[in-house]
């Protein structure tokens, strides 16, 4: 089955995204991982969201299906745990990022978000890692670069940063929250799958 | 690497561009040598003769790999270079030994962890019943993996049309390039005319095998200088009279009707030598002592193959 993995910072919106793109996939219920009861695209956005970065401490999986053409492929969403700049302090988040990296090796495509509307020195704004991120997944695997949270009007200045912080990939710009820009990735991901 | 993320040891961006590094690497650890096989490997291909233009793309190649092992050395990104190649060219002109010095070449600079290289033509690949063919040929590429795997007449693989299971064949092929890109390279060869029409009924096939070499014809003086060393190597040598009949023999095979094919080429040569290697023993084994000389010698008489000047002069 192929993968695609969702990587980024903390609180690039990875989670939310993975949630809401599921969703507009057709997807109707999440099984956590771990166990548990499956939960609603509602309800998981209830329990798995919130602005505190590292809320995704391990793989999340969701199986759903890309119409592409006339039919529609297989694939599994993946979420991951956030990718810092420098080491974290806290070992449950670094097995975490040792998972992801994990994942990126094995996966066919890597969805990269990055928060367009952080400030430049926050923690979640677009950096070193963002740029080795794109380095090692292009070459490698299919790579689309996605700039999460353009609904918020500090994007347009956090859009011009990321064209001078990653120059060669095109990016496409998205909301996870408003569903801004899944047409595309969803036409994106079809042509690559 | 993963261990020493986890362990705090370093972060997520030089996690990445450790694994980078370790991309770039052609191969696992081994460093590649520049001793003295690689050294002998170039001298060999030098002793061949003619071929200049292959040789100066097998040293472009060679010089590449150990740019890149240097480059990989310094953590640089390394483009993992398609090798996979054509060769063109009628058969005995030296096709097969330029395969194996390459496959040579490649294990020395850490290309191919194995470097050998596995002959086969269509009947190796090739089936009887529908799924057959995808099962020979993965076989055939399984034996070859981690070295060359060498097709003989390529094109047939093509006759048949869209119902021949050649197209099975050649579907599997392109799939394990794309499944072992590290592990294996992939010769196609046979003549240049039908490689040529073979890669325009399959126009894919162009960008996959961006290397192309032409083994031209040897000339009359390239295949007796050819006939000189295989006669050097077995510690024989020719009558003055025999080495003009040699050439004369090369000659009249080339011009001949149907000669085009498989006259320009070395196996001539060798397949005379050793006919008159044959006619000098039995025209020696009956004598009670031969000289050194003459064991070595080898007459017109031996060469012709009539045997009459040949039992006087004895």
């Amino acid at each position: 089955m192929r993968e695609c993995l969702i990587v980024g910072k903390p609180n690039a919106g990875k989670t939310l995204f993975f949630i809401n793109f599921a969703e507009y996939l057709g997807l109707r219920l999440l099984w956590p991982t771990g166990g548990g009861a499956p939960l609603s695209p509602c309800q998981a956005r209830r329990l798995l969201v919130d602005d505190t970065p590292h809320r995704t401490r391990r793989l999340q999986r969701a199986a759903v299906r890309v119409a592409s053409g006339l039919g529609s492929r297989a694939a599994v969403l993946v979420d991951s745990t956030g990718l810092t700049e420098g080491i974290s302090p806290d070992a449950e988040v670094r097995q975490g990022m040792a998972r992801t990296l994990q994942a990126m090796q094995r996966a066919q495509l890597v969805l990269h978000l990055v928060d367009a509307a952080a400030r430049p020195g926050t923690p979640s704004a677009p950096g070193e890692v963002d740029r080795e991120v794109a380095a090692f997944a292009r070459g490698r695997a299919g790579y689309l670069l996605l700039a999460n949270k353009v609904d918020l009007p500090e994007a347009s200045q956090g859009l011009r940063h990321l064209a001078e912080l990653l120059p060669d990939d095109a990016l496409v710009p998205v909301s996870a929250r408003l569903g801004k820009g899944f047409p595309q990735v969803r036409r994106m991901l079809a042509r690559r799958l | 690497m993963l261990e020493l993320l986890e362990r705090g040891e370093i972060g997520p961006a030089e996690a990445f561009v450790m694994l980078r590094r370790a991309d770039a690497r052609v191969l696992p650890p081994g460093e590649p040598r520049t001793g003295p096989d690689a050294n002998s490997v170039l001298r060999e291909l030098d002793s061949l003769v003619g071929l200049t233009e292959v040789k100066r793309l097998v040293r472009e190649i060679q010089a590449y790999i150990t740019i890149q092992a240097r480059r990989a050395r310094e953590g640089l990104v390394g483009e993992p270079m398609a090798l996979h190649m054509i060769f063109r060219g009628n058969p005995g002109t030296g096709k097969t030994t330029v395969a194996r010095l390459l496959g040579r070449i490649f294990r020395e600079g850490g290309v191919l962890p194995r470097g050998h290289v596995v002959e086969v033509e269509r009947a190796d690949l090739v089936g009887e019943y529908v799924g057959h063919t995808a099962q020979k040929t993965r076989e055939q590429v399984r034996r070859a993996l981690g070295g060359i795997l060498f097709i003989d007449e390529a094109y047939s693989l093509a006759r048949g049309g869209d119902r021949d299971f050649g197209r099975e064949a050649i579907d599997t092929l392109v799939k394990a390039m794309e499944d072992h890109q590290r592990e294996l390279v992939l010769i196609l060869a046979g003549y240049r005319r039908e490689m040529h029409q073979f890669l325009l009924a399959n126009p894919g096939l162009w960008s996959r095998f961006p290397l192309q070499l032409d083994f031209p014809d040897y000339t009359l003086d390239e295949l007796l200088a050819i006939a000189d060393l295989m006669l050097e190597r077995r510690q024989y040598r020719l009558e003055p009279a025999a080495r003009q009949e040699l050439a004369r023999r090369i000659e009249r095979a080339r011009s001949g009707l149907g000669a085009a094919e498989n006259s320009g080429n070395a196996r001539l040569v060798r397949n005379l030598i050793e006919a008159a290697m044959r006619r000098q023993a039995l025209r020696l084994v009956g004598q009670a002592s031969t000289t050194r000389e003459e064991l070595m010698t080898i007459t017109l008489a031996d060469l012709r193959g009539d045997g009459l000047s040949g039992c006087g002069s004895a």
